[in-house]
């Protein structure tokens, strides 16, 4: 085994770089996965450290996103071995099902970038009716369930889960449009 | 909203808000088993629900960024063998007082076997998870099953073809019937059964092992056929392999074919591709044809370009994964229909457009008859191809197919006298005309082709691995 040199400060900067530019979309790449909220930060850390450590086996920069994409996908495989570890998934099975389905690196043009920006997501938020807003803040920003958002809003918890649903398709719609509109 | 699955929502909108059940995941799961488009929804649910999330302050970017810069500065360049080193010297520890434990456990044994007759021994770690598998039924109509494979386990195909997908990116189709071990993340034990691989250079070095031969990848696709009686054959459709038995060691290149027995070990046999023509397609990303349209039987591209089918459109893999030019000629970039009484042009300006270090794998969907067709003699061939990944760009037009050659085809078609313009599909009002589908989850092609004397051509453009 070679002697480890001291931090490359060309290295760390490349990688801090890397980590900028790509820790949003790995982040909602790890989620899509079907990873528990709580562990998609631990498991990209980690993908990141895989990537420092291999850094010789990316050959340049620019190709960062579909390679880090890999190592997450490869470590997310791993969690699915690790039966005590699998809390870390919201649900194993979909999750195999979701990596079997998951392309290493996102179509070219429109999905390529996929990043969600949080200027282009509260704009987007901003579109929602007030009513939806309410539930949204609540599920999302004071971590209620549909129960506890129900019984405040005086709704079912279907119809609490129902308006979510709705919310995050037209989120994701608001966004594609942005991101579309953005690239022209 | 565009597509309603009301069940869907129901158990999507459980899942998310943590409350779905032990049978609701169950149903979730088969609902988007074989179901592309609903596991983009979902896909897009947890990613939208994750991006909500992340606006709570706790979760903000720049306390992200700063937790992993200094996560890497600490333990970024700290020797590979530091942690298990320390892990070692606490097993030692742990493993002087286990063994302290074990002797005391042995004379309790001793003393008192029946004590322990009833009690289950301790259950060993599970082996690492090497590939993902999914089973493609004889029947169209059956859902596709997708299940982890580890380490070690032992597989008996009675119905389907299993596609195997590796984490080093190796993928391997399996046809039934067949027995394999999936012995790690780099070596298969091929008892009987026919199988495709196809290994990046990421897997370069992968292993097929059968009773009689081994076979060592050297950046290549292969076949490998397998009898009980321990014979097997091995041919080569593109690069080269390395095969050993008995102690011979021999280099096959693409277009030759080698079987091992125990009684002769290795001899030369005639190229035959047969038996790979349910394994190959599926290897090669095609998951699925209907109608007129059908796989390309197995072989070197040189001999793929050359191969004429009066009765059959076929799909020809082209190459598995290159990079794309930041510009590519294209004609279709959306799913819908397009061609004849569509009112969508099957020409259009639409180049597909790639940042840097985009790869992605082509396809031709190719008509070319044995010989040329008569003038204004039309054959109709109907029919789909539904591919493992989603198509990015399809080319229709001459000029573009002739362009695109040389970024995606091992091996064009054969120079010929006729024009340059004879390929691509017809829009003209002298011919009748083509017409072509892509499906909304972006997987399936379907086509219409009003085949004249031209050659009836499109390319399929696909992410890749």
């Amino acid at each position: 085994m070679k002697p480890v040199k001291a931090l490359s400060g060309k290295k760390i900067d490349e990688i801090d770089a890397v980590v900028r530019e790509h820790h949003s979309s790995l982040r909602y790449f790890i989620r899509s996965l079907g990873v528990n909220h709580s562990w998609v930060d631990d498991l990209a850390q980690e993908a990141f450290l895989v990537a420092y450590r291999k850094w010789g086996e990316l050959d340049h920069p620019s190709n960062a996103g579909p390679w880090l994409r890999r190592i997450a996908r490869n470590l997310v495989m791993n969690e699915l071995s690790k039966s005590g570890r699998r809390q870390r998934l919201l649900d194993a099975n979909l999750t195999t099902l979701l990596i079997e389905s998951t392309r290493d690196s996102y179509e070219a043009g429109d999905f390529s970038d996929a990043q969600i920006r949080h200027e282009a997501l509260r704009a987007c938020l901003a579109r929602l009716t007030e009513r939806t807003r309410k539930v949204v803040d609540a599920r999302y920003f004071r971590d209620c369930n549909a129960t506890e958002i129900g019984e405040e809003l005086d709704m079912s918890a279907v119809a609490v889960r129902k308006v979510l649903f709705n919310a995050r398709h037209e989120l994701a719609q608001c966004l594609a449009k942005r991101q579309i509109r953005d690239a022209t | 909203m565009e597509s309603r699955h009301p069940e869907f929502e129901a158990l999507c909108g459980e899942l998310l808000d943590g409350c779905l059940d032990e049978d609701g995941s169950r149903r979730l799961a088969e609902l988007v088993a074989g179901e592309p488009a609903l596991q983009e929804l979902l896909r897009e649910h947890l990613a939208i629900s994750g991006a909500l999330a992340r606006e709570n302050p706790m979760f903000n970017d720049e306390r992200f960024e700063t937790t992993v810069s200094t996560q890497i500065r600490a333990l970024g360049d700290e020797p590979p063998e530091t942690f298990p080193t320390r892990i070692h010297k606490r097993l030692v520890r742990h493993r002087r007082r286990q063994i302290a434990f074990a002797i005391a456990a042995c004379l309790a044994l001793a003393a008192l076997p029946l004590l322990l007759l009833n009690r289950g021994a301790a259950v060993p770690p599970r082996p690492p998870a090497v590939a993902i598998a999914t089973t493609l039924p004889d029947d169209a109509a059956d859902a596709t099953r997708s299940s982890v494979i580890e380490s070690g386990d032992f597989v008996q195909l009675d119905s389907g073809t299993m596609r195997l997908e590796f984490g080093n990116g190796a993928v391997v189709a399996v046809g039934s019937p067949a027995r394999f071990t999936v012995q790690s993340a780099e070596e298969i034990l091929l008892e009987s059964g026919n199988l495709n691989a196809w290994c990046p250079e990421s897997a370069h070095g992968f292993r097929v092992n059968t009773r009689s031969a081994q076979l060592k990848d050297l950046g290549t696709s292969f076949g490998v056929s397998a009898l009980p009686d321990g014979s097997a054959d091995f041919v080569v459709l593109e690069g080269e392999v390395e095969v050993t038995s008995q102690g011979k060691t021999r280099n096959l290149l693409k277009g030759a074919a080698l079987r091992a027995t125990k009684a002769v070990g290795l001899e030369d046999v005639a190229f035959e591709t047969s038996a790979f023509a349910r394994t190959w397609p599926v290897a090669s990303g095609i998951q699925r044809t209907t109608g007129k349209v059908v796989p390309a039987p197995p072989n070197t591209p040189e001999m793929l370009a050359k191969h004429e089918d009066d009765k059959h459109v076929l799909v020809i893999p082209e190459k598995r994964s290159f990079e794309l030019p930041a510009t590519l000629p294209a004609d279709i970039r959306e799913p819908g229909a397009y061609g004849a009484g569509t009112g969508n042009p099957l020409g259009n300006p639409a180049p597909l457009k790639a940042p840097p270090g985009t790869r992605a794998r082509s396809y031709l969907i190719r008509y070319n008859p044995v010989g040329i067709l008569d003038f204004m003699v039309f054959r109709r061939f109907e029919g789909s191809v539904t591919f493992d990944r989603p198509v990015l760009a399809i080319i229709t037009g001459a000029g573009k197919l002739d362009a695109t050659d040389s970024v995606t085809s091992h091996a064009p078609l054969p120079k010929t006298e006729e024009e340059p313009t004879m390929r691509g599909l017809e829009a003209g009002p002298k011919t009748d005309p083509d017409w072509l589908s892509l499906s909304r989850d972006r997987r399936t092609v379907s086509i219409l082709f009003n085949a004249g004397e031209s050659v009836d051509e499109i390319r399929v453009i696909t992410a890749a691995d």
